[in-house]
């Protein structure tokens, strides 16, 4: 689960990093009260709270210095669209005075498969371009496990990337409050970018991004209680894994998170896009359905539905039926023209049933992907 | 020949009197498999329609000389029951449980340095030497005797290429899934020399996704060691990064996982990168 920036930073501060002073906001009387709290010399920061990066650049960042211009972006931001994500609520926070920007974070390392800390001098810019054009200025240390973080593997780093030494202590002791969070809270990632060193020389975390491994959450009861604000934790609770890939025209209903991929595969080599990504493995029953259907349905962006799925232990004449049924609990029939395959476990007989009930249905991959080509083409 | 597990493997079922324990223990007997033990703490002494039960695996394996075991252990004590297996020395241990924490994950990769054991999953649907021995939730009927090595970071991609497969008489000679979690007990590289040294297994399809770096480790040793034609399907290329994509394993982070470099890297090592199940089957039958 991938938390906001003020989740991340309510985290940070029970864990006593630096946070700038700020105010998650929802309306303009919200707005009123940030301005009097933070200050009016200090104010202010406008930022759009969307789980996806590049927000400053679609515009969802502003620095304001009245409130009239407060006011004026908080319009601007509130609704808009970023990567195709809505902005519901906005994080109104003082401005600060940069001296320098670092970046700072920890997270499993896909070689080691261990958590590693990672530093840069070179912080506020996307850190996989730093990686790219600075290797030398991104430092990595690789933490064995239940050994903890030693700070003389943090001394190492911040000599190798020529850091001031002025700044080693408050680097050490948000590298060490970093991992405490990571291992307390069983993170996949957690990052400070940037972490902004101010003109008085201190460290505050400017951003912050925390994602808490899904599989842990059933002890992790406190981040636990932010799940029914995310749609895809929501679904899953229903057995449904949906991910919003937020720019295409098909939405996938399909069977397992292998399945899911390919079939969004081979709707981009039609030259089209899959919009969303619905895995219904662990929720192939009318409520499941239904509940991927609403999705379906009501998202604008899909234009077209393409079901596939191969039954193992799952009987596809089972799976009809309880389609048919979460389709006829919503209306006639579907909303959206929809494709389906079905293979696998009693693969005729689910086909079947969905012919008698008047739907289009195959049993081949390829026909199914030449039907969907031919369909695109139509609506050209 | 098969790798892994034949129908003489000596295997446990953990949680065997459970619903999917009992349910999934029938199957697995239906396809041959050599199941001598069940493990259950709390009900040692008792018996699964006259398989002895026992509360711990080293008990089991001292009365019945376990040599494989699967577990059908809700993902809150699935690390236990993979923990209890590997400290009593069973060899193959095979876990289909979905939803183990990362953290649990790091503690057995640990675990098993310096030991004999394998850990196949979790987040899998098993491993099958087809008609001998299934330690699994796969179907049956999908699969087929026959000469090719599988191995899968999906269970429903796995499916349906093992049943073109078997529809094109190519028939498998054992199945491995290692599961779609970012940290796998086993990964695909350390597979390619048990499928490398089985006479039988004349191809080998690996079955890979985005994230992590599993497949890229895998065209290095097919690089260094390979004598039998490999075919790779990946699912993800239109993946955006930084998403999983219903497996926890399938996300790019930091650059990394991304489906262009696992194409080179197989591409390089020789390897045949394909879009679909059916083109896994033509490629196959042409070179064999």
């Amino acid at each position: 689960m991938n938390l906001y920036e003020h989740h991340a930073k309510n985290v940070f501060e029970q864990y006593a990093i630096p946070i700038p002073n700020g105010r998650v906001v929802l309306d303009e009387g919200q707005l009123q009260e940030a301005y009097e709290a933070i200050g009016h010399d200090r104010f202010g920061v406008i930022k759009a709270q969307v789980l996806t990066g590049g927000r400053g650049k679609a515009g969802g960042i502003k620095v304001v210095d009245t409130f009239e211009q407060a006011h004026d972006a908080f319009r601007t931001i509130m609704g808009m669209k970023i990567k195709n994500l809505t902005v519901e609520k906005v994080l109104v926070e003082e401005k600060l005075t940069i001296k320098n920007e670092y970046f700072i974070s920890v997270t499993i390392d896909p070689e080691a498969q261990l958590p590693a800390l990672l530093i840069s001098p070179k912080g506020g810019m996307d850190i996989e371009e730093v990686a790219k054009t600075y290797p030398e200025a991104l430092g990595k240390y690789i933490i064995a496990p239940h050994s903890g973080l030693p700070s003389f593997a943090v001394v190492d780093l911040l000599q190798k990337l020529n850091i001031r030494r002025g700044m080693w202590g408050q680097l050490i002791d948000t590298a060490y409050k970093l991992y405490k969070v990571f291992s307390e809270k069983e993170a996949t990632l957690i990052e400070i970018n940037p972490l902004v060193e101010t003109t008085d020389g201190k460290l505050i975390a400017a951003d912050g991004r925390l994602n808490v491994d899904d599989n842990a959450l059933f002890r992790q009861t406190e981040i636990a209680t932010l799940k029914s604000e995310f749609k895809e934790m929501v679904m899953r609770e229903k057995g449904v894994d949906y991910v919003d890939l937020g720019e295409g025209e098909v939405g996938l209903l399909c069977a397992g998170a292998g399945m899911t991929m390919l079939t969004m595969d081979l709707v981009q080599h039609l030259g089209s896009k899959a919009q969303c990504f619905i895995d219904m493995s662990h929720g192939v029953n009318p409520e499941g359905f239904r509940a991927a259907l609403e999705v379906l349905y009501f998202d604008s962006a899909v234009k077209y539905i393409l079901l596939n799925m191969f039954g193992g232990l799952t009987r596809m004449d089972e799976v009809a039926t309880a389609l048919l049924q979460a389709i006829t609990s919503m209306g006639d029939k579907p909303m959206k023209p929809m494709i389906m395959r079905i293979q696998g476990t009693n693969a005729e007989e689910g086909q079947k049933i969905l012919k008698e009930a008047g739907y289009e249905v195959y049993s081949e991959l390829e026909d199914t992907m030449n039907r969907l080509k031919k369909m695109l083409e139509e609506n050209r | 020949m098969s790798i892994l597990v034949d129908k003489n493997t000596r295997v446990a079922v953990q949680g065997i009197t459970g619903r999917q324990g009992s349910f999934h223990t029938r199957l697995m007997l239906e396809e041959g498999t050599n199941i001598v033990a069940g493990v259950v703490p709390g009900k040692g002494g008792q018996d699964f329609e006259g398989i002895p039960v026992y509360d711990t695996m080293l008990e089991a394996k001292i009365a019945q000389d376990i040599e494989a075991c699967i577990g059908f252990v809700p993902p809150r004590g699935a690390s236990q029951s993979i923990l209890d297996a590997i400290d009593a020395g069973v060899e193959v241990i095979v876990n289909v449980a979905d939803g183990i924490p990362i953290n649990d994950m790091m503690t057995i990769r640990e675990t098993l340095k310096g030991t004999r054991s394998w850990v196949i999953g979790p987040n899998t649907p098993g491993l099958i030497t087809p008609r001998q021995c299934k330690l699994g939730i796969m179907p049956s009927r999908a699969y087929k005797p026959g000469r090719i090595g599988v191995m899968s970071r999906s269970g429903s991609l796995s499916y349906e290429v093992c049943d073109e497969l078997s529809k094109a008489d190519l028939g498998q000679t054992s199945v491995v899934g290692i599961g779609g979690d970012r940290i796998p007990g086993t990964t695909f590289a350390e597979l390619i020399p048990l499928f490398e040294s089985d006479p039988e297994t004349q191809g080998i399809v690996i079955l890979g996704e985005i994230g992590g770096v599993a497949e890229e480790r895998a065209a290095s040793v097919i690089k260094e060691i390979g004598t039998k034609p490999v075919v790779a399907l990946m699912g993800g290329q239109s993946a955006p990064p930084g998403k999983a994509m219903g497996h926890a394993g399938a996300i790019i982070t930091q650059g990394k996982g991304t489906f262009q470099s696992k194409m080179e890297a197989f591409r390089d090592a020789g390897v045949e990168v394909v879009h679909t199940p059916k083109d896994v089957v033509r490629i196959l039958l042409d070179v064999l």
